[in-house]
């Protein structure tokens, strides 16, 4: 079932003589359940898509269809509480709030909505994620490993359509690198959670099911891994 | 001659159920003119280790000595006055001060020892580093390996017994990490500049003469043991 | 050590480092000048009024002194002179006067002695030129009396032909014609006319040094802030006698310890506001800069080092700061001080002087530099510690929460909570400012009501308007209020009641009363204003008396009054009820009412008998109750026999005629100018009759009331607008450096509308705890405070509805200021604040 639909998505900066084409006519086709690995160079357009995905951005052509929902239609306010809900997104820096224990983080989504959390769920992604001793503390008492593991189980705990995550093992070394990329691989099988990963890391895009190759704002290689 | 010693150095902190041990006892001994790397993952106590060696944070225990100083019995301002004679840092995040110059900014330590400084030599060293015709340049204006490089001259321009890196290349890409991998090596070889680098990528520490292994707050091998030179792919 | 150029370097730096904070830096000069204001203007206010004072004792008197002595033997003033405390004593005789025969421009002669002279006549001149007289023809004048005797500009040595006569008692003023000769002039502050003369001349004109009101002995103080208790003691130690009293001002050191009161309460205010103020911004200056300090101390500078850095900058803001606030605080006290004298000294039209002594700046720098200081100097001390990898690992310090057991949800308000109280400090000190304010609106509003002209008016008047007989004074039979009159008035509009009182002349019998009133007459005559001997004269003089006999002063005669319900229960509001109503209208005695307040405790159960005016035989009443505690009713006491007060059947039974002395008014609103006006108009042609209403004194207090709201208003503004100041500097600070986590928090679905509700949120439970701290402290404050300054002991109140408002209008910035900064501060789109 398709749950993320792009037509023609254009992105263009500037004017004139200053004119920057950062997308040039993305066209994408992701289903349910998919891990998909979106790999580029700096430069290559891959986090304007990025941003575009998660309604951040607007696009300046072309259509996003999420879930069933037209992103150019939604206004400020519709595109956040649609951020909240449908899709998860998990960036290099700065993901958590300093002031907020993890346990508190992980939750925000849901107070935001005012919704109680599902606490057998909440367990669940809490323990895969290996992070259910560290509930109590506070971002800065966390490894960089910690933290981003604390910003997935965050993305992921109002079961969104999409989780778009930015170079998320970027900051780390080796091993958390691995530690998160099974992370968000035991979420894409056991919650079938669909997730877009963008990395300018062979390696890591090389864990992905599907490597979609960006360049000069355009899709240069769709592979699929057998 | 051993210019840095560590002996049974421990960082503790807070208490209780939240007692962190980031160091718990790590010896350690490094000759001058040594090129040392220490690996270790995030949050094994690398950099913990690195303030201790500069005099930038006090132990819980244990004792530092560096270039024929105790540093456990000097003063906050004796450290304070060791750190700009005897040492000299690059950081991963380049901790260039954006409101001075390249020039500025790398004679700022003599300056503060109220000494003049070696403007010949600095200019020497701007020219090693390829960066002549940057002097008046801000760090704003500069490229992430550009700050890095200046950050490396104010480290040399002191001529310090001991230089202390941390993650020098954390923040720049492969192929400026070269450059300023191989700057680093050429202090070493032709100045016989001790370093101490810190780094938690395997292949970095390779350039260095000896790797020391810590995890946990702990050293995991045998200090004192050498590998052999090895050939770097530059 | 080549110690010199360490410093240049220092300054460099500190130098660009403010250069790149200048708005904060802006913030804290403007935050040091209105410190440096607000302390310049309290106290040229204060040393001004202190100046005016003295001045105005000495254009009333003319010398400069703290208290005097009339009518001094010399060996009072050899007492004096050794009596402890005493400074100097100078004697100063008036002799005689000269000049015009109705009185009005007569120079006044007098000898002063060389103490006198110099130090309390000259002090007390503008300017003055010559020497004193020596010879017995030689005189110095004032340049007023000179320019009136045609005399603009003189010259030592002229002649002055004057017709004088002696005021000695037995001289029998004949005029005498002298030529005198001029040996100095002068120009004094008040309107007197004094001349002086030689110690010859004093001779030759035969008055003595203790003649009534000729002779003052003048004596200067070591404590120009004397107690009642000294100036007692004084008294004994020199000796005084017959009718002598020591003049002096028994509200003096009163008046003083308000005006110091209040000085302070100012002061303080402004020093802790102003403290923390500065506090607050260089807290911000240094987070913000907290990395940079860390790579300093990295690449090696030392404590001192680091202090000078941050010393340098400090003073950047100090230096003009505190000129800008000294120049404003000069300006504003030109023009602010006159209007403020007006109200607080309560007499318009008095020349009013702004004192602006070399040392009030001076002064004013000070408490404004310890005010910076305060502010300063333990963040500057841990500043210049912090090590290296503190200052780098800077957050500030995050409240750890303890271990929950349930993932409870939580909304906006929750998180605004856990936001303020991010950062301890921030919070106290913006929470603290909120505070200042709030206190201080509270404390001026509590003295505004004490000294409103209502409030004065309803203390000292216990009725709203009184029409008196004013002849029953000397007519014991003149009816000037009818009963007619009485009923007349009280059908009037917006008249409540009427209050009727009786009174009657009474001559006690000395054999029959002496005996019961012996105990309260010893303690009349123990008043100090009674002297030596009197009892005795005056108790020959009553002994001796005759009846019908009617000469005064006559001793022995006192008043008998009668009143009706209305007055009685006003009484006895005064007595807290404890007089007995019904026993009172059963005509079963009188209320006793002393003299000057002496206690007529001695006088119940007691029977009094005596001769009503006009009666020929003797009537008698018990003194059923004393009235001890409660002013008098009785307008028109006779000397010093008590007041007897009975219900008005009773007093028409003992009086032969009973008439009317006053009617006391009180209307059903206060303050009704309408009624005022038709008692007025009913009034009209009775000639006899006084009015006298509430309204009367209104229009001066009134003035004075709107003055006063003036000045605590203006306080208010100014430190209004420090604290907003400071709580929107803090408050953008606080947005400012949110910002990523603001973004982030977008990014995962909270919409701009639930972060505005979060910083309303944030303003409002600042404003509440703010709240909450002010009342608990501001109300015991504004007690202590309105105690100390309550010149007319009017009671305690509290206005709240003024109160509210203040508190609402705060709360309401409080909300609104965060989020208008919310609004400034992330305007761009989401996409932009995430890629910084």
């Amino acid at each position: 079932m398709e749950i993320l639909k792009c037509e023609g998505v254009r992105k263009v900066y500037g004017s004139g003589g200053n004119q920057v084409t950062a997308l040039d006519g993305i066209d994408l086709s992701v289903n349910r359940g998919e891990f998909v690995a979106i790999l580029g160079a700096s430069g290559s357009g891959k986090s304007t898509l990025l941003h575009i995905l998660g309604s951040v951005d607007k696009p300046t052509a072309g259509k996003v269809i999420i879930d069933g929902t037209d992103l150019s239609k939604l206004n400020q306010t519709q595109a956040a509480i649609f951020r909240r809900r449908k899709v998860g997104l998990v960036y290099q820096f700065y993901n958590l709030i300093p002031i907020l224990t993890a346990r508190k983080n992980i939750l925000m989504p849901l107070s935001l909505d005012k919704k109680t959390p599902n606490q057998e769920y909440f367990d669940k992604v809490v323990k895969s994620l290996g992070i259910a001793d560290k509930l109590d503390a506070v971002p800065n008492q966390l490894s960089g490993g910690q933290q981003q593991r604390v910003a997935i189980a965050r993305s992921l705990i109002y079961r969104p359509a999409l989780l778009l995550a930015d170079e998320p093992t970027g900051n780390l070394d080796q091993k958390n690198s691995k530690e998160v990329i099974d992370m968000l691989k035991l979420s894409n099988r056991n919650l079938e959670q669909t997730i877009l990963l963008i990395t300018h890391d062979e390696k890591v895009a090389m864990e992905a099911e599907r490597i979609i190759t960006m360049e000069d704002g355009r899709i240069i290689r769709d592979t699929r891994k057998r | 001659m051993e210019i840095l010693s560590a002996r049974k150095l421990k960082k503790y902190y807070g208490e209780g159920d939240s007692l962190v041990k980031a160091l718990d006892g790590v010896d350690l001994s490094v000759e001058q003119g040594e090129f040392v790397a220490v690996v270790g993952s995030s949050g094994s106590g690398k950099s913990t280790l690195l303030h201790m060696l500069g005099g930038l944070d006090v132990p819980t225990s244990g004792s530092v000595r560096a270039a024929g100083h105790e540093l456990s019995k000097l003063s906050e301002n004796e450290l304070a006055v060791f750190r700009r004679r005897k040492i000299g840092f690059v950081f991963q995040d380049y901790n260039l001060l954006p409101l001075l110059n390249v020039y500025e900014n790398i004679v700022l330590p003599t300056q503060l020892d109220g000494r003049k400084p070696d403007r010949a030599f600095v200019e020497e060293l701007l020219k090693r580093l390829g960066l002549a015709d940057k002097q008046e340049a801000l760090p704003g204006c500069l490229s992430g390996g550009q700050q890095q490089r200046v950050a490396i001259a104010r480290a040399l321009a002191a001529k310090p017994a001991i230089l202390l890196a941390d993650e020098p290349t954390g923040n720049l890409d492969t192929r400026t990490s070269q450059e300023v991998l191989g700057l680093l090596k050429a202090a070493n070889e032709y100045d016989s500049q001790t370093i101490v680098m810190i780094t938690h990528n395997p292949e970095i520490a390779q350039l260095a003469g000896r790797i020391i292994r810590i995890e946990d707050g702990k050293i995991y091998n045998n200090p004192n043991q050498r590998r052999e030179n090895m050939q770097v792919k530059v | 050590m080549i110690k010199i150029r360490n410093k240049k370097i220092l300054r460099t730096l500190a130098g660009k480092a403010y250069r790149g904070n200048l708005r904060q830096n802006l913030m804290m000069i403007l935050s040091i000048a209105m410190t440096a204001f607000l302390i310049t203007v309290a106290f040229s206010l204060g040393i001004s009024y202190y100046k005016t004072v003295t001045r105005r004792n000495l254009a009333s008197e003319g010398m400069k002194f703290d208290i005097s002595l009339p009518e001094p033997t010399d060996e009072q003033i050899q007492k004096a002179r050794e009596a402890d405390g005493v400074k100097y004593a100078g004697l100063a005789v008036k002799c005689a006067v000269a000049g015009s025969d109705d009185g009005t421009d007569r120079i006044r002669f007098y000898w002063a002695d060389e103490i006198c002279w110099e130090k309390q006549c000259r002090p007390a001149f503008a300017m003055w030129e010559g020497t004193y007289p020596e010879k017995e023809n030689e005189i110095m004048l004032s340049l007023r009396a000179l320019s009136e005797l045609g005399i603009e500009r003189p010259k030592t040595g002229m002649e002055i032909p004057l017709t004088w006569s002696s005021l000695s008692a037995d001289s029998g003023r004949d005029d005498c014609e002298t030529v005198f000769y001029l040996t100095g002039w002068f120009e004094e502050y008040g309107s007197h006319n004094n001349g002086y003369i030689s110690k010859a001349f004093y001779g030759r004109t035969g008055v003595k040094q203790t003649d009534i009101t000729n002779g003052i002995l003048y004596i200067s103080l070591e404590n120009p802030l004397y107690s009642s208790a000294y100036v007692k003691k004084l008294g004994k130690q020199i000796g005084l006698v017959g009718n002598q009293v020591i003049y002096s001002d028994p509200l003096l050191l009163a008046k003083f310890v308000r005006l110091a009161a209040g000085i302070l309460f100012l002061t303080v205010m402004t020093l802790v506001s102003g403290a923390l103020f500065v506090y607050n911004i260089f807290y911000i200056s240094v987070a913000r800069e907290i990395r940079h300090y860390g790579q300093y101390k990295t690449i090696g500078m030392t404590v001192s080092q680091m202090k000078k850095y941050l010393l340098w900058q400090i003073f950047w803001n100090v230096l003009p700061g505190i000129l800008a606030g000294l120049s404003l605080g000069y300006a504003a006290a030109l023009r602010a001080v006159p209007y403020m004298l007006g109200a607080l000294s309560g007499e318009a039209g008095m020349r009013q002087a702004v004192a602006f002594p070399p040392l009030l700046p001076v002064l004013a720098s000070v408490v404004t530099l310890l005010a910076v200081w305060s502010g300063c100097r333990q963040l500057l001390e841990k500043t210049a510690r912090l090590t290296p990898v503190e200052a780098v690992r800077f957050h500030e310090s995050v409240r750890q929460r303890k271990t929950e057991r349930r993932t409870k949800e939580f909304g906006m308000f929750q998180m605004a909570r856990w936001n303020i109280f991010r950062s301890r400090k921030r919070f106290v000190v913006s929470a603290a400012s909120l505070c200042m304010v709030i206190i201080v609106f509270l404390v001026v509003s509590v003295i505004l009501q004490q000294n409103s002209a209502k409030a004065i008016l309803n203390k000292q008047y216990s009725y709203d308007a009184r029409i008196l007989n004013t002849k029953l004074r000397d007519e014991q039979e003149h009816v000037g209020i009818t009963e007619e009159l009485a009923e007349q008035i009280s059908g009037l509009d917006g008249v409540k009641t009427v209050r009727k009182m009786y009174s009657q002349e009474v001559q006690y019998n000395y054999a029959d009363t002496y005996k019961i009133m012996r105990d309260y007459m010893e303690a009349v005559y123990d008043l100090p204003l009674m002297s030596e001997g009197q009892l005795e004269e005056n108790l020959a003089v009553w002994k001796n008396r005759s009846p019908g006999d009617e000469t005064y002063p006559g001793q022995g005669q006192g008043r008998l009054a009668g009143i009706d319900e209305a007055e009685f229960d006003a009484l006895n509001k005064q007595a807290g009820g404890n007089l007995d109503r019904e026993a009172f209208f059963r005509g079963e005695g009188a209320i006793a009412f002393g003299f000057l307040s002496v206690s007529t405790e001695s006088l119940v159960g007691k029977e009094l008998s005596f001769q009503v005016y006009g009666q020929p035989q003797e009537r008698s009443v018990e003194v059923k109750w004393s009235g001890d505690g409660i002013k008098t009713p009785v307008y028109f006491t006779n000397d010093v026999m008590p007041d007897l007060v009975v219900c008005e059947e009773l007093f028409r039974e003992l009086a032969a005629v009973p008439i009317l002395e006053l009617l006391d008014i009180d209307y059903r609103e206060a303050f009704n100018t309408a009624a005022d006006q038709a008692i007025s108009e009913v009034l009209e042609h009775h000639d006899d009759l006084k009015l006298s209403t509430k309204m009367e004194d209104y229009e001066l207090l009134y003035e004075n009331e709107l003055r006063l709201r003036v000045i605590g208003g203006s306080l208010c503004a100014v430190l209004v607008v420090l604290t907003f100041l400071n709580y929107g500097n803090m408050m953008a600070v606080s947005i400012q450096s949110r910002r990523r986590e603001l973004a982030a928090m977008q990014s995962i679905g909270m919409t701009r509308s639930q972060q505005k509700i979060m910083m309303a949120a944030e303003g409002f439970h600042y404003a509440l705890i703010a709240g909450g701290i002010s009342l608990a402290v501001g109300l015991p404050l504004s007690y202590l405070i309105s105690a100390a300054v309550n010149t007319y002991h009017t009671p305690y109140r509290l206005s709240i509805l003024p109160n509210l408002l203040f508190f609402a209008a705060l709360s309401a910035f409080c909300c609104l200021i965060p989020v208008a900064l919310y609004r400034f501060l992330l305007r761009g789109r989401l996409i932009e604040l995430l890629r910084e």
